[in-house]
């Protein structure tokens, strides 16, 4: 990559080839501000609600076209948006969220904001969707502001009582406290560099890596990345940053917590795969935009983060403060693809953090779905204990709750084990393939040997929550009997979430269509080394 | 006569003082418990930021960061109306603008933070007259005519 650091001669055509990938996002806000804009009239939860849904829908039957995602010539690494894997499969996993979220709210919370609420999330669906394609920091910024400001508006508008504005005064505070972190690293980054261009910033710190730098460029590089990460840590509820998290989540309403436990975290997680370089193609080289700095500083956050999510969440009985926790957890094993990350060939992280992503997704939005389905006007469900009996009084929504419960767990056939298999591959390919090649290789092998160990470890400590509840499910006795007019509408998502669960747990291949393959073979022996790696760790589910 | 100081600025002191007024809000922010103060200290520390990215696309002679403040700038407007927004239904529901009312949600078994010297009440608001509501006529009897 030259280094010029002029501006960069494109013409304005050029710009409208580079943003046209991104119509139906932008089709989204249109429709979004028509359903602002109507609620002024009206506020009818049927008209709004499928007015949104077919937007979302039309949404994402524009982004499978391949005009709407086929890279520019030329161009593809100098627009605004970059439409690769990456982008194209957490798109559709937006746009599908997007969808679902319309879906639950259906009969959801009190009327009187109805089209403003749908048309937030069609604000939020497209923030995200705009921030998974984001290719300078300056789109980045803008679509992660595009998933915040509407959430804010949503956690208000979904429960007015005191719980509802402690939650959202929380969640506000801390939400721009952690931006203005983010910017900050963000300053220091096209300070170091001279360009906004992801894909240019990265290169000139890769090279500054390897040639003679002045001296205050690695100390910037640092306070760069860890005010980066530091801000969208607070999107993904990595652990120093996630204290909001179960407060915000118990605060707030199903509906609420379920924007929040989806949305803000499929855009933390591309925009940190996208700074750290993962989607980042290189000719075979070793490429390190932040050294190994980025690895350790990932490896501790992964690492607490899943311990301290999961140990908390033992105790919890407030359903959406567990949930919260829980969340806290599955971003800590997704924290793990990125501590892997790109540096000694480790091709699949990417990939793993995609299927996870998925995941956890399908699995949070089915059990909130779930959740909004049971919960009744007078007899709220908020804690464990009123699951009881469920698989009796509604055998359908038990069934898919158990299925979703499973899934968490990371029992086999689900997306919830596919995607912890896949981590543990990752961990255990970058230790075995440091030790193979590096000069000091046996701290890196225990690194991340460890790392893997710990997310078994994790995975049997979670199985105590999730299979407290199925218990709940099917060995307590319910008070009452199946109750009429609950809303089909949440039941119907559930039911797709499960359906996404089963189907990438057992073809993960389909939602990592163009960003590689998840290594699930052993790495390839070099040095004459045989495989001493097989699937052996994940052949006996965890959660036991 | 004081001695005019020939002495350009350069990038440093820029930085610095970018740092020294995010660390300000930062500090302040942390320490704040007024509403609106915190969040005047959030807008600072993007305030330092601004100053960063102005500071830095002049050393590096390109316009983007110039862009990008602009764009930062815009969000922050928008940030500020929904702060105040928000701020102000708060306001109205606990008569305080200390943040430390707000401690109904946390951890089960662990005691709310004791404050000792809490922020003044506000007054309470005073009932503002109730208008009739505009646009209703007043009920008359229908007019019927008899030709």
């Amino acid at each position: 990559m030259d280094m010029d650091l002029t501006l960069s001669s494109s013409s304005p055509s050029d710009f409208l080839a580079s943003v046209a990938p991104g119509f139906p996002e932008f089709f989204l806000l249109a429709l979004g501000s028509l359903v602002f804009l109507g609620g002024t009239f009206r506020q009818d939860r049927p008209l709004w609600g499928w007015i949104s849904f077919f937007g979302l829908v039309t949404a994402l039957a524009l982004a499978l076209r391949p005009i709407f995602h086929s890279p520019m010539e030329g161009n593809a690494y100098h627009g605004p948006l970059v439409y690769d894997g990456l982008s194209q499969t957490l798109r559709l996993l937006t746009f599908l969220c997007g969808a679902g979220l319309v879906l639950m709210g259906w009969e959801e919370g009190d009327s009187t904001h109805i089209a403003e609420r749908n048309g937030l999330i069609l604000f939020a669906t497209a923030g995200a969707s705009l921030c998974v394609a984001a290719n300078d920091l300056a789109t980045l910024f803008l679509s992660l502001e595009l998933v915040s400001i509407p959430t804010y508006l949503i956690l208000f508008l979904t429960r007015g009582d005191k719980f509802g504005r402690e939650s959202t005064l929380k969640y506000f505070l801390l939400s721009i406290f952690s931006s203005a972190m983010m910017l900050f690293g963000f300053s220091y980054l096209y300070g170091i560099t001279g360009s906004l261009q992801i894909p240019e910033i990265l290169a000139i710190l890769s090279q500054s890596s390897l040639n003679p730098v002045p001296e205050a460029v690695p100390t910037a590089r640092l306070v760069g990345l860890v005010m980066v990460v530091a801000g969208l840590g607070f999107k993904v509820t990595a652990v120093p940053f996630h204290f909001y998290a179960p407060d915000v989540y118990q605060g707030t309403s199903h509906f609420g917590a379920s924007v929040l436990s989806t949305l803000p975290k499929i855009a933390g997680f591309a925009a940190l795969a996208r700074l750290t370089g993962l989607t980042f193609e290189t000719n075979g080289g070793v490429f390190l935009p932040f050294e190994s700095q980025s690895s350790y500083l990932f490896w501790i956050l992964a690492s607490v983060t899943m311990t301290l999510g999961n140990v908390i969440a033992l105790w919890q009985t407030n359903l959406r403060r567990l949930f919260a926790y829980s969340g806290i957890a599955h971003a800590g094993y997704m924290l793990v693809a990125l501590s892997v990350g790109k540096e000694v060939g480790a091709t699949g992280a990417l990939a793993a953090l995609v299927v996870y992503l998925w995941a956890y997704v399908a699995m949070t939005l089915g059990v909130f779905a779930i959740f909004i389905y049971l919960d009744k006007k007078g007899k709220h469900v908020e804690k464990v204990e009123h699951l009881n009996g469920l698989a009796k009084t509604d055998p359908v929504a038990g069934g898919i709750m158990v299925v979703l419960l499973m899934s968490l767990i990371g029992l086999p056939l689900t997306a919830g084990f596919i995607g912890k298999l896949a981590l543990v591959q990752c961990a255990l390919r970058r230790g075995l393939e440091s030790a193979i090649t590096e000069a000091h290789p046996n701290s890196e092998l225990r690194l991340f040997f460890g790392l893997s160990i710990m997310i078994l470890v994790n995975a049997a400590i979670a199985g105590w929550y999730y299979l407290r509840m199925i218990g709940a499910l099917y060995l307590r006795k319910g008070k009452d009997t199946h109750p009429s007019n609950r809303p089909v509408a949440a039941l119907v998502t559930g039911f797709v979430c499960v359906v996404v669960t089963v189907a990438v747990g057992i073809l993960p291949g389909l939602v990592t269509r163009g960003i590689g393959e998840v290594p699930w073979h052993g790495i390839k022996s070099k040095a004459g080394m045989a495989n001493p790696m097989d699937k052996s760790p994940m052949e006996k589910p965890p959660g036991h | 006569m004081m001695e005019v100081i020939d002495f350009p600025p350069g990038l440093t002191h820029y930085l610095s003082l970018g740092a020294l007024l995010f660390v300000l809000g930062l500090v302040g922010f942390l320490s704040r418990r007024n509403m609106i103060l915190m969040f005047l200290n959030a807008e600072l520390m993007i305030q330092g930021v601004a100053l960063n990215f102005v500071a830095f696309a002049r050393h590096r002679g390109n316009l983007e960061g110039q862009g990008f403040v602009l764009f930062l700038l815009a969000v922050a407007a928008c940030e500020a109306a929904i702060a105040l927004a928000l701020i102000l239904v708060l306001y109205r529901t606990q008569h305080s603008l200390d943040v430390s009312v707000w401690q109904n949600l946390r951890e089960e078994g662990l005691d709310p933070t004791l404050d000792e010297e809490p922020l003044p009440l506000g007054p309470l608001e005073e009932k503002s007259p109730v208008l009739t509501p505009a646009g209703i006529g007043p009920q008359q009897p229908e007019e019927t005519s008899h030709v």
